[in-house]
C-alpha cells in the first residue's frame, strides 16, 4: 500500500469509528487504525532529504553531498 | 542694539547665536563620512560627520535613529536631513539629524523604481503568467551563497518541520557586481539541468547597496524565462527587490521560503498526528459510554438491587397473610352464625318446648304407647317439664282419634 492509500485508510477509519457502531468493531478500527499512523509516522520521520551542491571544477560540473 | 559697546553676558551671546542659527538652518541636507559614531544605551547616536577637512558634531534623538534601516558604523558615507543646534553649555553647535541614508541610497532607489516600470511593463510581473508552486516537489534548487545565513536559515527549518524534497544547493555569489552574472548563470543550468521542480532565489538581509543583484535587470528576465516555478526570498520583511515581483511566489524571508517547501511534510505530520489524536478520543468515548453502562450490575448495586426486590416480595406476602387471616375470619362469623339459627331451629323443634306449653310424654318399656298394647294397671312412664312420673293405668278407653 503506498503513501496516500494508507492515509485514504486511516481517514476512512476515522470516518467509520464516529459512527455508531459496535463496540468490539470500533476497537478492531481502532487497532488497525493506530497501526497506520505509526506506519505512516515512520514513514514521514525516514524520508531522507539528501541535500546537494552543485560543483563546478576544471572537469566541468559534479554534485556531491553538502555538509 | 549697538554690539560695538552691548557688552555680553556669555549665555546671552550663545541665546543670540541659537536664534540666529536655529531660524537661519531649519532644515538642511548634509552628506559626509561618519566618524567616531557612539550609540547610547538610550537610543540616541552620537556621531561626526566628517569630509577630508572638516567635521561637525552631529546627533540622532531615538525617535529618529529607529527609523533609519541599518547600522551606521565609522567610515560609512551617509546623507542627513536635520537642523542647526547650539548647545549652550558647551558652546558648540551641531546638526540634530531626523532621516539617515547611505550615500548613493536614494539614487539607487530611483534607479531600481525606473526599471521595475520599465519590466512591468515588458509584462515581467503579471500575475497571470505566475506557475504553480508544487505542493510536494521532487527535488528543490537553492540559488543562494553556499556560506550565507540564507540557506542556513533555510536548512534549519526544513531539519525541523521535515521536508519530503531533496535539496540541490545551485552556488552562487549574492553581493557585488558579479553576483548578477553569477545568478543567471545558475538560473539558466538550473533550467538545462532540469533536476528540479522548484527553484529558490534568496540572501538574507543587507544595504539596498547589497540587494542590488536582486534587482538586475538580467537576474530579472531569467527568472522569467525559468521554465521551472521559482520561489524569491530576499532579505527581510521590509525589503523588496524586483526578484519578489518577477518570482512566482514571494517569501519575506529566507527562512520563510523553508517553510514553504516543508510545507508538504509538515502538513502531513500533522494530519496524521490529528487522525491518531481522533482515534484515541473516539475510542475512549466509547469505552466510557459502555462502561457507564456496565456500572449497574457492579456487586453493590446489585445487591441493593436484590435488597430492594426481596423487601418488595417481603411486604407483599405479609399483605396477603393479612388479608387471609381477614378472610378466613370472616368465614368462620359465617359458620358460627348459622350453627346458632341451626340451633335456634332444633331447639324450636324439641320436645322441652313442647313441655313448657305444659305437653308431657309418656311411654310404655321406652316405646311411644302409640304403638303399644296397654290395658289396666300397666305401669307408664311421664315425662314432663319438671321430671318423671310413673302411673298406673286405672282405666282404658280406646277410642279412633
Amino acid at each position: 500500500m503506498s503513501f496516500e492509500e494508507k492515509l485514504k485508510k486511516l481517514e476512512n477509519i476515522t470516518e467509520k469509528m464516529r459512527d455508531d457502531i459496535p463496540l468490539e468493531e470500533s476497537i478492531e478500527f481502532f487497532e488497525s487504525g493506530m497501526k497506520l499512523a505509526k506506519e505512516l509516522e515512520d514513514k514521514l520521520n525516514s524520508f531522507e532529504k539528501r541535500v546537494e551542491i552543485l560543483v563546478q571544477d576544471e572537469n566541468g560540473d559534479h554534485i556531491e553531498d553538502f555538509k | 542694539m549697538n554690539l560695538n559697546n552691548h557688552l555680553f553676558s556669555v549665555s546671552e551671546l550663545n541665546n543670540v547665536i541659537k536664534t540666529i542659527l536655529e531660524s537661519s538652518f531649519p532644515e538642511i541636507n548634509l552628506e559626509g563620512e561618519i566618524s567616531n559614531f557612539r550609540p547610547a544605551a538610550s537610543g540616541h547616536w552620537y556621531f561626526s560627520l566628517r569630509d577630508k577637512d572638516s567635521i561637525i558634531s552631529s546627533v540622532m534623538f531615538r525617535n529618529s535613529s529607529q527609523r533609519v534601516s541599518f547600522k551606521p558604523t565609522d567610515g560609512m558615507k551617509v546623507k542627513v536631513r536635520g537642523k542647526l543646534s547650539l548647545y549652550s553649555q558647551r558652546g558648540t553647535y551641531q546638526i540634530v539629524c531626523s532621516s539617515m541614508t547611505l550615500f548613493g541610497e536614494g539614487d539607487l532607489l530611483l534607479m531600481i523604481e525606473e526599471r521595475k516600470r520599465k519590466l512591468a511593463g515588458l509584462g515581467y510581473f503579471d500575475q497571470d503568467i505566475k506557475k504553480l508552486i508544487p505542493r510536494f516537489p521532487r527535488k528543490v534548487g537553492i540559488i543562494t551563497s553556499p556560506t550565507g545565513a540564507a540557506l542556513q536559515d533555510i536548512l534549519k527549518v526544513i531539519n525541523r518541520r521535515g521536508c519530503l524534497s531533496d535539496i540541490l544547493i545551485y552556488p552562487t555569489l549574492v553581493q557585488g557586481l558579479d553576483a548578477p552574472r553569477g545568478i543567471v548563470n545558475q538560473l539558466e543550468k538550473a533550467n538545462r539541468d532540469n533536476l528540479c521542480d522548484l527553484l529558490i532565489v534568496t540572501r538574507g538581509g543587507g544595504s539596498i547597496e547589497d540587494l542590488l543583484p536582486f534587482s538586475d535587470e538580467g537576474v530579472v528576465r531569467s527568472i522569467y524565462n525559468s521554465n521551472i516555478p521559482v520561489i524569491s526570498g530576499v532579505g527581510h520583511e521590509i525589503d523588496t527587490s524586483l526578484c519578489d515581483l518577477a518570482a512566482d511566489f514571494r517569501v519575506a524571508t529566507p527562512s520563510a521560503a523553508g517553510e514553504v517547501i516543508s510545507e508538504g511534510a509538515f502538513a502531513l505530520t500533522n494530519k496524521v498526528q490529528g487522525l491518531k489524536k481522533d482515534l484515541i478520543h473516539i475510542i475512549n468515548a466509547k469505552l466510557l459510554k459502555v462502561r457507564s453502562k456496565l456500572s449497574i450490575f457492579n456487586r453493590e448495586n446489585v445487591n441493593s438491587l436484590f435488597r430492594s426486590k426481596l423487601e418488595n416480595l417481603t411486604i407483599h406476602l405479609d399483605n396477603l397473610k393479612q388479608s387471609l387471616i381477614q378472610k378466613q375470619s370472616l368465614i368462620m362469623q359465617k359458620d358460627k352464625n348459622r350453627l346458632i339459627s341451626a340451633q335456634k331451629v332444633l331447639l324450636s323443634l324439641s320436645p322441652v318446648e313442647l313441655f313448657k306449653r305444659g305437653y308431657s310424654w309418656v311411654s310404655y318399656n321406652g316405646k311411644s304407647i302409640n304403638r303399644a298394647e296397654l290395658k289396666s294397671g300397666d305401669i307408664l312412664d311421664i315425662k314432663y317439664l319438671k321430671g318423671d312420673i310413673k302411673s298406673e293405668i286405672q282405666s282404658l278407653n280406646k277410642e279412633n282419634i
